[in-house]
């Protein structure tokens, strides 16, 4: 990637950038807002922000880790401006979850839990976590992202990130356990309660 | 907690212990493995607690983008920035001067008009109408006793 070509505004390179980049950066969004007319907004404004900025890019540094930068902004900046919508999103996911993984548990508690149960369940979970951890968390988990990229992304030091990423599996593992036990254990006894 | 019947070298307590952790050591991994063969239920907890955690990215949405989207990003930056096309420094800087001048030119303009107009409030006597008929008719007033002294 010439960065002397974008520098000067040259469509054509910066088409070529968008090209390369582009999957990642609305996979990246993706995960963030769980909503593909989110990522693809933000993947517009992402590009349209560096193309503006491309001035301030530091030749040194990596155009992608640049790009992934402005794509946590932006998603975390949508997500805080639409925070009632994504509230209710929540409490729809929330609902579906309660309501979808609980009549399962009842009709097939010995049933294996689908990957779209766990996925929904997950979510969940992410949503209740600190933003700076939700972060970390979803960059260590997109396109094997080292822990230096995710620190110089969220513009921090390598030893927090590694604290922020321990921290977000060790809530993650508390919020989806307590979630089970208070919902499949529950039914397991009444399961129990029948047999005899 | 949940049923032990279905495990024979681990109880689905420790089961639950050890899932809690988040680490799983590597002499307990065939014991757990057996365990959750036989128990429905631990495997549901290793699935949701452990699994879902420790990898997450096989979950986690990896969506690819519609195509067309690479395009339709690059039609959506150029015509914004061709709307908003950035204004050179050299002009943003002369405008900024331009608005110096001109705000100190339009102050310095108020400020004198007020000065001068503080001071013809100190020396006339004269500044409205009324005040003009008054002064006229006081020197009609005069003229008139004039003349009526002057025919006596």
């Amino acid at each position: 990637m010439d960065i002397a070509l974008l520098k000067k505004g040259d469509q054509r390179a910066f088409q070529e950038l968008i090209d390369s980049t582009h999957s990642d950066v609305f996979k990246l969004a993706l995960k963030f807002t769980s909503s593909r007319d989110d990522a693809k907004d933000i993947s517009q404004e992402v590009y349209l922000e560096a193309f503006r900025n491309i001035g301030d890019f530091r030749e040194d540094a990596n155009i992608k880790t640049w790009l992934y930068r402005i794509t946590v902004n932006r998603s975390l900046n949508l997500i805080k401006k639409n925070k009632s919508k994504f509230q209710s999103i929540s409490i729809d996911r929330e609902n579906e979850s309660v309501a979808g993984i609980t009549a399962s548990a009842h009709f097939a508690a010995d049933k294996p839990l689908e990957n779209k149960e766990l996925r929904i369940l997950l979510n969940t979970a992410l949503d209740q976590l600190p933003e700076n951890q939700r972060s970390a968390f979803l960059l260590f988990n997109h396109d094997g992202m080292s822990y230096n990229e995710i620190a110089e992304i969220l513009n921090t030091s390598l030893s927090a990130v590694e604290s922020l990423i321990f921290r977000s599996k060790a809530n993650l593992r508390k919020l989806l356990g307590d979630y089970y036990k208070n919902n499949y254990q529950g039914t397991q006894v009444l399961k129990s309660n029948d047999v005899k | 907690m949940m049923s032990n019947e279905h495990s024979n070298k681990m109880n689905c307590y420790d089961f639950n212990h050890i899932i809690d952790l988040g680490i799983i050591p590597e002499e307990q991994q065939t014991l757990l493995q057996e365990h959750m063969t036989t128990c429905p239920q631990c495997r549901n907890y290793y699935l949701l607690v452990y699994n879902s955690v420790e990898n997450a990215h096989e979950l986690l949405s990896n969506e690819g983008p519609e195509q067309g989207l690479a395009a339709a990003i690059g039609h959506f930056v150029f015509n914004a920035a061709r709307q908003t096309k950035a204004i050179p420094m050299w002009i943003k800087l002369s405008s900024a001067a331009a608005a110096i001048v001109c705000g100190l030119l339009i102050g310095s303009v108020a400020y004198d008009a007020r000065m001068q107009s503080e001071q013809n409030q100190e020396y006339s006597y004269l500044s409205t109408e009324n005040d003009t008929l008054y002064m006229a008719e006081t020197t009609e007033i005069m003229y008139r006793s004039f003349l009526t002294e002057n025919e006596e």
